[in-house]
């Protein structure tokens, strides 16, 4: 955890001894500090303030990441508005907790984020650019951010953290912005304090961001067939879900009526897409007092069975938490 | 219960639907309805239309019934997993665009139903469907 306020770094430290005594936490009040420590031995997770002496929370953010790329940030800040961390956080790879926030919600964040690396670190997204954006809009900054995709780039130059200039090929200022908020990836660096070649931007960077978002649902629901996964990610997610699951059943049951399982299974799906907010793969979760079940299901690969005892909660948190995991595999 | 009160129930009814669905970000609907006759109290919904919402209804409790839901239970008892019999009374669905969370109320009179976008996080989900249950379970 990183946060140049003293105590909350020591009462943190203080709480997760006491409720987490298995997890290792190393509070900084320097950001330096902490980035060396991060290079010497990468945590699991990195809390990160916005607003920090020396290098604030993005400059962190992306230098970590450049030592850990798939590393989970949890950014602890007061946020612009609801509607633009809402639609932030349904993209990005960054947690965000407003100040002041309670420990538990805390907890449950780095829980979350604990159970999901549990075999499936590698699933975790790069960061995404309306991450940073935000975060360096909410850090009053001022410079540069500049992107490389392949070979292609882009910037976006914030002024005071209101996003003045971008520029991406021949493209300048909001249709810039849109095109590169589009990408999925690439470097990113910053070049603080870099003065804007022009002012092209006039619109507040949250409408930016909404905007940009919308366009992002719109060129994703465009998308819906490329976005199909393959074939060889359905062999995967089984996998996956046998590995976290630890003990619970997993069963690759193919829909072909072969036995009374795939029989039973294709009979409960095919009812499963009659409901509305069902069309095509989906999966379906079920559960009672003492037992959970969760049927994965494709048109064309089959179905993923997986069971498990959820008659205690973080069994139930697991169970759920492998499944969610398992379906961001499957569809990215 | 008159015409008029009945209105009155379910536009009062409508109205926490309504501040429950608006409180949560990411959600898009939410409806209370009877398990009995799958007749809805009480709904509000964005981007979802009742004809739709009155579906889902009848869809989610039809599957809750589902014998052939018993049957893969049935089967994966066999092959030693899932353990004990209790009905299911809690179903979520999630595809690439929505998520659905229902739970049927402690006497088995209600469904509450929670319609979200599909990236809202399940443990989001649960909670808030469980919250409106407690919220909606003296009053419905």
């Amino acid at each position: 955890m990183v946060d140049d306020e003293e105590d909350l770094v020591w009462i943190t430290s203080k709480q997760m001894a006491r409720t987490r005594p298995e997890i290792s936490f190393e509070g900084f009040l320097d950001p330096i500090e902490a980035l060396e420590r991060i290079k010497q031995a990468p945590p699991d997770v990195l809390i990160s303030d916005v607003q920090m002496p020396a290098m604030n929370g993005i400059e962190l953010l992306i230098a970590a990441r450049r030592v850990v790329p798939t590393l989970p940030v949890i950014i602890i800040t007061a946020f612009g508005t609801s509607e633009v961390r809402h639609e932030v956080m349904k993209r990005g790879s960054v947690e965000y907790l407003e100040k002041p926030f309670s420990f538990s919600a805390l907890l449950e964040v780095v829980d979350r984020i604990l159970a999901a690396r549990t075999g499936f670190s590698g699933s975790i997204s790069l960061p995404m650019l309306p991450d940073l954006v935000q975060i360096y809009a909410l850090s009053a900054s001022s410079g540069a951010l500049r992107i490389d995709r392949g070979g292609e780039t882009g910037a976006i130059w914030f002024d005071r953290g209101q996003v003045v200039h971008a520029e991406k090929g021949e493209l300048l200022g909001e249709e810039a912005f849109y095109s590169l908020i589009g990408w999925q990836g690439g470097r990113f660096w910053l070049e603080k304090g870099a003065v804007p070649p022009g002012r092209t931007i006039t619109d507040a960077w949250q409408t930016l961001l909404i905007e940009g978002c919308r366009r992002l649902d719109e060129a994703a629901a465009k998308d819906v067939p490329a976005a199909e996964p393959a074939i060889q990610d359905w062999a995967v997610i089984s996998r996956l879900l046998r590995e976290s699951l630890n003990g619970a059943q997993v069963l690759d049951v193919p829909l072909d009526g072969s036995s009374p399982l795939s029989e039973a299974v294709k009979a409960v799906t095919a009812q499963a897409r009659e409901i509305p907010a069902v069309t095509g793969r989906a999966v379906l979760e079920l559960s009672g007092t003492v037992n959970g079940m969760a049927v994965i299901w494709d048109e064309k690969s089959g179905a993923v069975v997986a069971s498990d005892d959820i008659s205690s909660r973080p069994s139930l948190t697991r169970f759920r938490s492998a499944i969610e995991s398992g379906v961001r595999s499957l569809w990215p | 219960m008159s015409g008029e009160s009945g209105s009155t129930r379910r536009a009062e009814l409508d109205a926490i639907c309504k501040d429950i669905a608006i409180s949560g970000e990411g959600a898009l609907a939410f409806a209370v309805a009877e398990t009995e006759s799958g007749g809805i109290l009480g709904f509000h919904g964005e981007k979802i239309a009742p004809s739709e919402m009155s579906q889902t209804v009848k869809g989610v409790l039809a599957l809750l019934r589902n014998p052939d839901v018993a049957r893969v239970r049935a089967a994966l008892l066999d092959q030693g997993g899932i353990p004990g019999s209790e009905p299911f009374q809690e179903l979520r669905l999630v595809t690439a665009s929505r998520g659905l969370y229902a739970k049927v109320s402690g006497d088995g009179r209600r469904l509450f139903l929670l319609v979200t976008e599909a990236s809202v996080a399940p443990g989001w989900g649960w909670k808030e469907i469980r919250s409106a249950q407690r919220r909606l379970e003296s009053t419905v």
